[in-house]
């Protein structure tokens, strides 16, 4: 079983992370065409 | 890049066993993990500035060159999400689920706000690579999710992505990801327009790129019977061409039509055409005729019925220095960006020449041009009632090259000036030089 804690992780936390990720998404595809296609991946517990 | 949420509770195929072989510690995880290309690189936990650290992942990943090809097709199968993969493994070593644990994975995501995000994981089935395939081979698949209810299908999409344990470290890479395409049949190019030289009558082959989901076979039909497809049928990684027949060809243009119909033993039926345009005539370029007073200057066209294939012209024009002096060549109207060199070093003894290119690579539109204009001075005693220009090969040998490079064949017809209280005698002389020119 892994241990996994989510305690130092209020809800306003998993908003900015979420935030971040999905901005950062929208200038990346606006502004660069990568020959890798970059795949970001993120497991989250909604609170 | 894309990016995508899942819930860590309720995580989709193996893609979270990716997080925790990079992860590689018993020590507790904090909330998010977050990873890139299948934990190249990872994060966890709250972060003092969160787009920073993800740009830096970001970042480092885009500076890595692919290590595969991806071509990945979709289609709706009922309520399941059926993923057509082709995956060529340009990794320096063999992808196998046995030796390295090379998998391909079909991440279907949902636009939708169902977690913290706008971006939410339905389904991530994944299939591993077997048998071995070595550098630079293929290796092809098709995955499929389970039942997919109360999702919005039109807000679905799919990345296909490629993995493998590298050998140096706990951690996967991802060797490359593709965006999903919808499945269908595509050709390339659509539409082809060729011009045959009638003096020549060469056949010409043009490659046709068929592409779609590796399980389809195609067959080709022509409409007309001088179009050939070689070979007529085959699977979707084998690659056409349409021959045109030259000698079948009437003069002037001509369509035709031709269907490749493409479909696949799980019910996937297309068709695509592709428009063909044919024209045959002789190649000819024709010094005009044009009237003139006695005394004054006659400017005469030299006019250029092109196939489309011509980058560069150069000739010669002889002419009556009794009656035609002080010739002057300038650039004809549809000369484009073409470029003009004369030579009048020996019009006194009537001759003048002219080379005519375009940049390396590129060719004159196909049709009737005005490339040239050439002007004279008309002696004011000149005798009789017209006199003739023709072609010559001093001081330059008159020469047509392809775009391709190489000598083309070419009619060339004569032109005359008329003198202006004269009527027209008889009408320009059409030579044919040796050797086709």
């Amino acid at each position: 079983m892994r241990a996994l804690r989510l305690s130092a992780l209020p809800l306003a936390t998993v908003l900015l992370a979420g935030a971040a990720a999905s901005q950062m998404t929208q200038s990346e595809q606006a502004g660069k065409t990568p020959v890798r296609l970059v795949v970001f991946e993120d497991f989250m517990r909604p609170t | 890049m894309v990016f995508l949420e899942q819930h860590v509770d309720f995580p989709m195929g193996k893609r979270i066993s990716r997080w925790w072989a990079a992860y590689n510690s018993t020590a507790p995880a904090y909330l998010p993990l977050v990873m890139v290309d299948s934990g190249h690189r990872i994060s966890s936990g709250s972060q003092n500035d969160f787009k920073a650290t993800y740009r830096a992942l970001v970042d480092a990943e885009l500076a890595r060159p692919p290590q595969g090809e991806i071509e990945a097709y979709t289609r709706r199968v009922g309520s399941r999400m059926r993923i057509y993969a082709r995956l060529r493994n340009a990794a320096g070593a063999a992808l196998s689920a046995s030796g390295n644990d090379a998998a391909l994975h079909a991440l279907v995501w949902e636009d939708n706000r169902v977690g913290v995000t706008n971006r939410i994981v339905r389904a991530a089935p994944w299939v591993g690579v077997s048998p071995d395939v070595p550098p630079g081979g293929e290796f092809t698949a098709t995955l499929e999710t389970s039942d997919l209810p109360s999702v919005n299908w039109s807000a679905l999409h799919t990345v296909v992505v490629a993995d493998c344990l590298p050998g140096s470290g706990p951690a996967y890479d991802m060797l490359q990801g593709a965006l999903a395409e919808p499945a269908a049949l595509a050709a390339d190019p659509q539409t082809i327009t060729l011009a045959f030289d009638a003096n020549t009558l060469e056949d010409r082959a043009v490659p046709v790129r068929l592409v779609g989901p590796y399980v389809l076979n195609w067959t080709a039909v022509a409409g007309v019977p001088w179009i050939a497809v070689t070979p007529d049928s085959g699977s979707i990684s084998v690659q056409p061409a349409l021959e045109v027949r030259s000698g079948m060809l009437s003069p002037g243009w001509q369509q035709g039509v031709v269907t490749f119909s493409a479909s696949s033993e799980d019910g996937m039926s297309f068709a695509q055409t592709i428009a063909v345009s044919a024209f045959s005539g002789p190649r000819v370029v024709r010094v005009g005729t044009a009237t003139a007073a006695r005394g004054s200057t006659v400017s005469v066209p030299v006019e250029f019925s092109a196939l489309g294939d011509e980058n560069a012209l150069r000739f010669s024009l002889a002419f009556d220095p009794a009656v035609l002096s002080s010739p002057s060549v300038s650039l004809g109207s549809d000369a484009g960006a073409a470029v003009l060199t004369t030579d009048t070093s020996q019009a006194a003894g009537g001759h003048v020449a002219a080379s005519l290119g375009l940049p390396a690579g590129q060719a004159f539109d196909q049709g009737k041009l005005q490339l040239v204009v050439v002007s004279f001075s008309v002696a004011s005693e000149a005798p009789g009632q017209a006199v003739e220009i023709i072609w010559a090969d001093q001081p330059v040998a008159r020469q047509i090259t392809g775009a391709t490079g190489g000598a083309l064949t070419t009619t060339y017809l004569d032109g005359a000036v008329l003198l202006a209280d004269a009527p027209i005698v008889r009408a320009p002389r059409r030579r044919i030089a040796a050797g086709g020119r």
